[in-house]
């Protein structure tokens, strides 16, 4: 795909998505929540543009509703995987020796847990929610983050302008935010963009399992599963949240893509 | 290259018990009472403590969990309180439906994925690249429980062919349950296709740019020789180590789908146990699968060696 | 008698995003059996995109147009199937890089035996005949390291093993792309010797390309200069090198150390060609008349009104410079 191409669909997508999540707060075209029996399992454009749920909510406003959860929740989490795994990275880039390694093997013992299974684990510490999902996803993206900071800062190390700067005395935390961070962001954003569409791809999958948001807030993974059950009275209720993560996440994905074009024009083959 | 094994073996050990340590530590320092959740708000402040002794839940905390790690060695998982038989014997039965739904998903996504990505890579620009770009973006991006209830909703609700669920086990013949398994294996590797034909395109156009497939060009191997026999041996590298970290999401792909189509495996295992709060069954199956990731991908390391000759003599 | 190669006015495009850029242009001339061309020029003069035109190797984006006649057989425009029946056989190649041009995933005698095994030889055949090979590109312990991987090997070694991966098929045509750049001094001469011998020993035609004139005049019995695209010179080698019809050749030999023609001394420093004044013209903004013009001592008005004909001399050699006067070449 032309690179502009990528630029174009996958920034106006995402542009759609944010635009989306920020304006449901405010208005949708009925209220999310609102239940009427009366209107129940009403196919699209029958009621709603998207047609009702078996409790008579609009579709579409609780899609709307839903992606203020679902990107409120992803951002968190790659927030605070990106800011933790970049941390971890700088440390084991800048201190080497048995720092480095033993955090890099942390993160083989971290890695280890998919975000499912985490989030069940915390769950059943902790109960189920906002903070747990969050907790779970950016568990999971702290040893991405910190390998890529780690390889990316090792390389940074070893220019010239590194060593004058350490022959000049400065320190390595100095070293690490001055020189190693600024050339290392691009590669770190591109990789929150791409997590970020992994990100919700995990958060609908966790509330599917209810293992995400509780009720009645709108969430697009407890929509599908809520949808089982009258997947042959009411496919739209399990094709429209479906459609729209997919949308959403496609979206980032090729935004991520093309801003690592940008980023490193080198590295062209990924499409 | 034996004392690069031992050395490697004993890094896996030093990870799995790390591992057994992290769950440990979460499921019984965070704050929360597994015996009172296990009881509900209302229980007896008696009738907890009973439960606590019960559960070992008095003793100190090491003791506990070289108890835990030291059964868990012997094959000794404890009793499930919900299911009143050996967790090990639950892990057993769940793990003859997990596995193979888990080997049918790579299968089927490396059936996919590495025809398709050899061909866009070898005919950059044409109709197999557009395919191949279009398929591993969508599949990358689709959730695997959806595609999942898209198969149900087309094959066994609209056109009846497949069972929309369920498992009858292996006691009803193999095909009978490949069959049972088929859709659920489908919906699992279609996002795991997507990443893999784009790792394979990738290493695919990397590696045929590379100097040694010009010389084999100008010894006479016309194109598909020198694809196949010197651009895909050295493009598989990269493949293998992507198959290996996406193991860890087919098994959490595998919890999902499980549900979608109430396959009893391992993952439904875990999440019903989450839901009845039967912990000490979830604190092990996540032990299991946490250690099946690290083994994994410990094999994926070993395959690496087998796959580039220049990591065997230089480590 | 028809020449074994036979090259008319070829010329080589490449596709950049401005569009085609001619790279090598009005390209001509001749080789016979057995006879050795070296081919010198300047980094990036297009050296390489001859050489691999002439294989039919050139990369997607390059194209080749003219003609190029093997034994009398068009090779420009000829299609895949019908150029790997020549590839190997009739034509071989060796790369300038030993590093990476073998597969680095495949014991070095089965890749020096691979085309025998796909044309139905057995194991045990291929083997003795990669043997065989090492042993004629004097690999020492070529019964222990057949069985080596390439990165178990030094970079010499290497180059030998691509040597007989070149001898493997039989070729009456070897082209060596700079097969001595990447090697110290002492492998150069080494490896250039061996070359020579087997050329002469299998009665091979050679087109040795090389920006260096010392390796040049070790090799070869013809030479042919290149500058940006073009030739500017060619004739035998003692006399391009020794009595130089072309400014360009002048410039290349002062830069060089002096009295190179005799070719015995590789001893000194390895050096590119880079230290005429100036520098080579890009492709997209050629001048409008001799390609050298801007950088020639001898640059004067008329330099700039057009492209300068080649002309060819009754001695065998030829020039493109219009300050050569015909009775400046020996008659
Ligand atoms: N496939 C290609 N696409 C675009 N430009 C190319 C391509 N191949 C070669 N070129 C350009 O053509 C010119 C000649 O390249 P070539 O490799 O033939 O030079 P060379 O004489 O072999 O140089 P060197 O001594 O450095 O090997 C260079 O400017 C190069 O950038
Ligand atoms: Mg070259």
């Amino acid at each position: 795909m032309p690179r502009h191409g990528k630029l174009l669909l996958g920034g106006a997508i995402t542009a759609l998505f944010l635009l989306t999540a920020l304006i449901a707060p405010f208005w949708t075209p009925a209220a999310p929540t609102r239940i009427a029996i009366a209107e129940r399992l009403k196919p699209p454009l029958v009621a709603g543009l998207l047609g009702t749920d078996q409790l008579g909510r609009d579709v579409l406003s609780q899609l709307m509703a839903g992606a203020t959860n679902s990107l409120s929740i992803a951002i968190a989490s790659v927030l605070l995987g990106a800011a933790v795994g970049t941390a971890i990275g700088l440390l084991a880039a800048t201190r080497r020796g048995v720092v480095d390694e033993l955090l890099m093997r942390a993160m083989d013992v971290v890695f280890a847990f998919p975000p499912i299974v985490s989030a069940m684990m915390l769950a059943a510490a902790l109960g189920t929610g906002r903070m747990t999902a969050i907790a779970a996803i950016a568990t999971f993206m702290v040893p991405v983050f910190s390998r890529l900071t780690r390889s990316a800062a090792r390389r940074i190390l070893t220019h010239d302008y590194v060593l004058a700067a350490r022959a000049a005395g400065k320190g390595s935390r100095r070293i690490a935010l001055e020189h190693v961070l600024p050339n290392i962001a691009g590669d770190i954003v591109v990789q929150a963009t791409i997590q970020l569409g992994l990100a919700i791809l995990t958060e609908a999958g966790l509330s599917f399992l209810g293992l995400g948001l509780a009720p009645p807030a709108p969430s697009w993974g407890r929509m599908l599963a809520d949808s089982v059950t009258y997947i042959g009275a009411a496919p739209w209720l399990a094709i429209a949240p479906g459609v729209t993560i997919a949308f959403s996440v496609l979206g980032l994905n090729l935004l991520g893509d093309a801003l690592s074009d940008l980023v490193d024009p080198r590295r062209r083959q990924g499409r | 290259m034996v004392a690069a094994m031992v050395k490697r073996l004993a890094s896996l050990a030093a990870t799995l018990a790390a591992v057994s340590m992290v769950i440990f530590l979460v499921m019984n320092v965070l704050p929360g009472d597994p015996a009172a959740v296990a009881l509900g708000t209302s229980a007896q402040e008696d009738t907890l403590a009973a439960l606590r002794h019960e559960m070992g839940l008095d003793q100190p905390l090491p003791v506990r969990y070289v108890h835990w790690v030291g059964g868990a060695i012997t094959g000794d998982f404890g009793t499930s309180a919900t299911y009143g038989v050996p967790v090990r014997g639950l892990i057993a039965d769940r793990l003859a439906v997990t596995l193979p739904l888990a080997g049918m998903a790579i299968l089927l996504s490396m059936l996919l994925a590495l025809p398709l990505g050899i061909l866009a890579a070898s005919r950059q620009n044409g109709a197999a690249d557009w395919i191949a770009t279009i398929f591993s973006q969508l599949g990358v991006a689709t959730p695997n429980f959806w595609i999942g209830l898209l198969l149900i909703l087309v094959f066994s609700t609209a056109l009846g062919w497949m069972p929309s669920g369920g498992f009858s086990g292996w006691n009803d013949g193999m095909i009978n349950g490949i069959k049972q398994l088929f859709l659920p294996a489908v919906a699992l590797a279609l996002p795991q296709a997507g990443v893999l034909t784009r790792v394979t395109r990738a290493a695919v156009l990397d590696v045929l740019s590379e100097d040694f497939v010009r010389t084999a060009r100008a010894k006479g191997l016309n194109r598909r020789q020198a694809l196949f026999r010197h651009v895909v041996p050295n493009a598989l590298a990269p493949v293998v180590t992507i198959l290996g970290l996406q193991f860890s999401f087919l098994v959490a792909g595998a919890v999902l789908v499980e549900n979608v189509f109430t396959l009893p495996g391992l993952g439904r295992l875990a999440y019903q146990a989450f839901t009845q709060r039967d912990f000490l069954v979830v604190q092990n199956v996540v032990l299991f699968i946490a250690a099946l990731v690290v083994v994994v991908n410990f094999l994926v390391d070993l395959l690496y060696l087998f796959l580039d000759p220049r990591l065997r003599s230089s480590r | 008698m028809t020449p074994l190669l036979s090259v008319r006015d070829l010329s080589i495009t490449v596709s950049t995003p401005e569009g085609e850029l001619p790279i090598v242009s009005d390209m001509t001339f001749d080789l016979a059996e057995g006879e050795t061309l070296g081919i010198v020029g300047e980094s990036g003069s297009g050296k390489s995109l001859l050489a691999l035109a002439l294989i039919g190797l050139l990369a997607p984006g390059a194209r080749a147009f003219g003609s190029i006649r093997f034994r009398g057989e068009e090779l420009v425009g000829l299609d895949d199937a019908a150029f790997c029946g020549l590839r190997g056989r009739k034509i071989a190649m060796i790369f300038q890089e030993p590093m990476t041009a073998l597969n680095p995933t495949m014991r070095i005698g089965d890749q020096i035996g691979e085309m025998l095994r796909l044309k139905g030889s057995g194991r045990r055949e291929a083997r003795e005949a990669a043997l065989s090979l090492l042993d004629r590109v004097r690999l020492a312990h070529a019964r222990q390291r057949i069985d080596a991987y390439p990165h178990e090997l030094s970079g010499g070694q290497r180059q030998r093993v691509l040597i007989a991966i070149a001898l493997a098929g039989g070729p009456d045509l070897l082209i060596a792309d700079e097969p001595t750049t990447a090697l110290d001094v002492t492998l150069e001469a080494e490896i250039l010797t061996l070359l020579s011998e087997l050329v002469r020993e299998e009665r091979m035609a050679l087109i040795m390309v090389s920006h260096d004139l010392g390796v040049i005049a070790r090799a070869t019995a013809r030479t042919m200069v290149m500058y940006a695209g073009a030739r500017l010179e060619e004739g035998p080698t003692a006399m391009v090198l020794g009595r130089p019809l072309n400014p360009y050749t002048e410039a290349l030999l002062a830069a060089s150390p002096a009295s190179l023609p005799e070719g015995k001394r590789l001893e000194r420093p390895r050096q590119r060609l880079a230290v005429i004044p100036g520098a080579v013209p890009a492709f997209s903004t050629l001048p409008p008349g001799c390609r050298f013009a801007g950088r020639c001592s001898r640059h004067q008005p008329d330099c700039d009104a057009g492209e300068p004909p080649w002309r060819d001399f009754p001695d065998g050699r030829g020039v493109r410079c219009i300050h050569t006067r015909a009775n400046e070449a020996p008659a």
